[in-house]
């Protein structure tokens, strides 16, 4: 069997699906963006670059934007911040069994339900849940949190959702570090904090970026947490793009909006993308 | 360092409290007798008996499976394929095609779930299950090649070249080699797109049909119209099987792990 | 049991010539070793043989017929790889008959030919272990039984034995020179250890650079090497630098010599293995007939069977191996001669 006839016959099937379900979505997205209502029946539809427009006139859209983007930031950031550590302990403090049990159980929930763990939260936070009556039990007459239906509370899901994909990426990154790599640093008179900033820091990089990247570009496209979580306060260009969908039927507009969110994801990354380079 | 070792644990065992906790009380709440989640707990199982009554669910729940079970049996075969194409030869643009897998992890599931809604209205597709399982298959296709791949990496190719120096056909080296030495990773890259499938929201959500649901989208649509602890039940024994998939992965693929 | 003829092979993988105009006969029932350092193309020669690869220029034949469009699997082949290839889900028993399963020979066929092959490589009773529960040695000998159970044309090689430690290569050698010689299977072996080469093999070719630089019988490539590659990379030689005179060389360490055969260009390279050199104390007189040079011992290495000397001539270190007769070594800084017969005073031109 020849390879040309080999290859084809292997990767055809799996490339025409994404071909169908990937790109020519994509494309017919792309094109909705750019008519001037949905194409049904006998309605008269035209080509018009309004749906951008929109956008760059209402600044109610470009606030919005700004917040989704802000919220990225910050999941990821926080995600980092706890992450990272957990990451570094799991890798280096310890061995064994443990250690893969351990591993395991702090994954596992990455991969399941990712509705149920934010349904998980509104028992927690929301009037009369399970935090508010402890705390309240504790501290006699606190009254009421008001942590349900909040920004923080969004923040709280998502940073829940999302930070073992930063353990993940950030522990393999870490566990491929050579003990005797730390160890020669050591013995060349290198401090803890030289160690973690010098050597530890930039040879997990690969992982950290990984990491930010799987948790920016989805918490960006997030609906379903704002929604359940944030109530009134959780509208964020996510539920507005879900909207034009679902519920205004305006898909041109929620077109426009996705490439522009993409559009400016993609800026994003592009502008980190020198940090990745100069670690590579 | 055994101070610092010290903290290091803690601090884990902390990280696993934060992700449990939420979960746990979850659980925890699908066994309380009272319909307004009154606390404290007086333990009961009338939800999940509730459950048993509840024909909307139990449809959707054979929705998910069929749809899991389809787009599980679609994706590993394609992912497996691709895989060992990627591992076997090296093509013109195989760089490019490598990529080109990956957009349904790195593009939201937003943009994927209402583009796919709007091209399959468009070409006459619609919504429904069969939509589902287009969608879904694509999904999973980039985590079974992931997995199936990070089995290839220590496959020594020179088991291929043993079987044909024996007088094995391309297909029988395939079948009788190679496949069963990838099992593992097969094996674990099905359960990884089962576990995908069954708990994929987003794209179920833009292409759900009225009426015909699975049941991310039934439990979705259920918060929204008021909590009931019949909820907590079923999202318990979804959340389980999630659980009890994975760990079946974790049998044969090392999460992360070095070889 | 067949004869190989490679006729005029080349092969170039991107910019770099794998195998350059390559032609060899490969004689029935016989024993070859094909010698070259690393990337000299001898694993190409190997796996075109088997078939793995295809020659951009050139034919195969085997047993007379060309195969350069057979695939692999139909060429009849048996091949031992350098890790063994054991299919690791399969037990000795399965790997071992896999040849013939895919064949559709039946199972009790199977059963007693797989004994026997079992039997021939000392393993008999081993049937039902995994190949993880196997010693290098024992994983070798299944590749070995593998390999030769459909009782191929050709028994092909690729470095077998180097993944085994000293001893157990040693071992090997023997085993692998014996199984040969029951079965009488044309047994084409790449390595690139020399020692291997000379003690295993009927005939050896040696690879230089994608070219068969020399073959013949590992005397007669030992004792009459054509290059100063081959002079030295089987075996070890001193090469000493000169200028033609007539039918002698001056060397540049001084001294001339008589050499094997007259020199065919002025500036010229002398060849002498260490082994061929006889070392006298200064007092002594050399044979008249003989070279010699003279020189200071700078070293010596005393290793029980031999003495080895390091003697420097002019600005060159020449070594010298001489039997351990008498126990009494030459101690560093004498002054001595060393005279070595002409005949085994090999001369090069100097490129």
């Amino acid at each position: 069997m020849n390879q040309r006839a080999a290859v084809l016959s292997l990767i055809s099937p799996a490339y025409l699906w994404l071909t169908l379900t990937i790109l020519l979505p994509l494309s017919a997205m792309l094109y909705y963006s750019f008519l001037s209502d949905v194409p049904i029946g006998s309605r008269e539809v035209s080509w018009t670059l309004e749906n951008y427009g929109t956008f760059f006139e209402k600044a109610f859209y470009s606030e919005l934007m700004l917040r989704s983007f802000k919220l990225g930031a910050e999941v990821t950031t926080f995600c980092l911040l706890l992450g990272f550590p957990c990451a570094l302990a799991l890798a280096k403090s310890i061995g064994g069994r443990t250690k893969e049990a351990l591993f395991l159980l702090i994954i596992l929930p990455f991969w399941s339900n990712a509705l149920v763990r934010i349904f998980s939260w509104t028992m927690v936070l929301r009037g009369n849940g399970i935090l508010e009556y402890y705390i309240n039990w504790l501290l006699p007459g606190t009254g009421p949190l008001g942590l349900m239906f909040t920004y923080p509370a969004i923040l709280l899901g998502l940073v829940h959702s999302y930070l073992p994909y930063m353990i993940l990426t950030c522990y393999i990154s870490i566990d491929a570090i050579d003990n005797q790599l730390l160890e020669a640093a050591r013995s060349l008179g290198a401090g803890k904090l030289t160690i973690f900033f010098r050597l530890i820091v930039p040879l997990a990089l690969p992982g950290i970026v990984a990491g930010s990247v799987l948790i920016f570009i989805p918490v960006i496209g997030s609906f379903m947490e704002p929604r359940l979580l944030g109530g009134r306060n959780g509208t964020f260009i996510g539920t507005i793009i879900e909207d034009q969908f679902t519920a205004v039927f305006n898909w041109p507009l929620g077109a426009a909006l996705s490439f522009i969110m993409m559009g400016l994801v993609l800026l994003v990354l592009l502008g980190f993308s020198p940090l990745v380079r100069r670690f590579k | 360092m055994n101070f610092l070792k010290w903290i290091g644990r803690t601090y884990l065992i902390c990280i696993v409290v934060f992700l449990y906790v939420p979960i746990l009380v979850m659980v925890a709440l699908s066994f309380n007798e009272s319909q307004l989640y009154r606390l404290p707990i007086e333990w009961s199982i009338r939800w999940y008996e509730a459950l048993a009554n509840n024909s909307k669910l139990h449809s959707a729940t054979v929705n998910s499976l069929t749809v899991a079970f389809l787009s599980t049996c679609l994706s590993t075969m394609m992912g497996t394929a691709v895989a060992l194409a990627f591992y076997r030869y090296d093509f013109r643009a195989k760089r490019l095609l490598q990529i080109l897998i990956f957009p349904p992890i790195t593009i939201p599931w937003l943009i994927i779930g209402t583009a796919m809604l709007v091209f399959f209205f468009w070409v006459g597709i619609g919504r429904g299950l069969h939509a589902m399982v287009l969608g879904h298959v694509a999904l999973s296709l980039p985590y079974v090649v992931i997995v199936v791949s990070a089995r290839l990496k220590s496959f020594d190719s020179a088991l291929e070249d043993a079987a044909r120096s024996l007088g094995a056909s391309y297909w029988q080296t395939t079948l009788w080699v190679t496949v069963p030495w990838l099992m593992p990773g097969i094996i674990a890259a099905a359960l990884f797109a089962f576990a995908v499938s069954l708990d994929q929201f987003v794209i179920s959500y833009f292409l759900a049909a009225p009426g015909v649901t699975t049941l991310p989208v039934e439990i979705y649509t259920a918060i929204r119209k008021g909590l009931t602890p019949e909820i907590n039940a079923i999202s318990t024994l979804v959340i389980l099987l999630s659980m009890l998939l994975l760990l079946g992965v974790s049998r044969f693929y090392r999460f992360g792990g070095r070889d | 049991m067949a004869s190989v003829s490679v006729q005029n092979i080349s092969k170039n993988f991107g910019i770099t010539v794998a195998l350059d105009r390559v032609s060899y006969e490969f004689e029935n029932g016989k024993f070859f070793a094909l010698l070259g350092p690393s990337g000299s193309g001898k694993t190409t020669l190997l796996r075109m043989i088997a078939g793995f690869e295809s020659p951009d220029r050139g034919s195969i034949q085997i047993d007379g017929k060309v195969v350069d469009h057979i695939p692999v699997e139909k060429r009849d082949i048996g091949m031992v790889f350098q890790n063994y290839a054991l299919f690791p889900n399969m037990d000795v028993q399965a790997n071992v008959g896999f040849g013939l399963r895919v064949r559709g020979i039946s199972t009790s066929e199977t059963r007693l030919l797989v004994g026997e092959a079992l039997e021939l490589v000392r393993l008999s009773g081993f049937d039902n272990r995994r190949p993880d529960q196997l010693s290098g040695g024992q994983r070798q000998r299944v590749a070995l039984a593998r390999a030769i159970v459909t009782k191929p044309r050709v028994l092909l090689l690729d470095e077998p034995l180097s993944a085994l430690d000293r001893n157990l290569r040693l071992e090997m050698e023997i085993e692998l020179k014996r199984i040969q010689r029951d079965v009488r299977i044309t047994t084409i072996f790449v390595t690139h250890d020399q020692e291997e080469a000379l003690t295993m093999s009927d005939q050896i070719g040696i690879l230089n650079e994608g070219q068969l630089v020399q073959h013949g019988s590992p005397v007669d490539i030992y004792e009459n090497p054509q290059s100063v590659f081959v002079a030295r990379f089987l075996g070890e030689a001193n090469l000493l630098k000169g200028q033609a005179d007539g039918s002698r060389v001056n060397l540049n360490v001084g001294g001339t010599v008589q050499t094997r055969s007259k020199p065919a260009s002025p500036q010229v390279i002398c060849s002498i293995r260490p082994e061929k050199i006889s070392i006298h104390k200064e007092q002594d007189i050399p044979p008249s007939s003989s070279n010699h040079i003279a020189g200071q011992v700078n070293e010596h290495i005393f290793n029980g069977t031999s003495l080895n000397y390091l003697v420097q001539c002019g600005d060159q270190v020449l070594r010298v191996f001489v039997q351990n007769l008498s126990g009494e070594l030459i101690s560093p800084n004498t002054q001595v001669h060393l005279s070595f017969r002409p005949e085994d005073t090999l001369v090069f031109p100097d490129a």
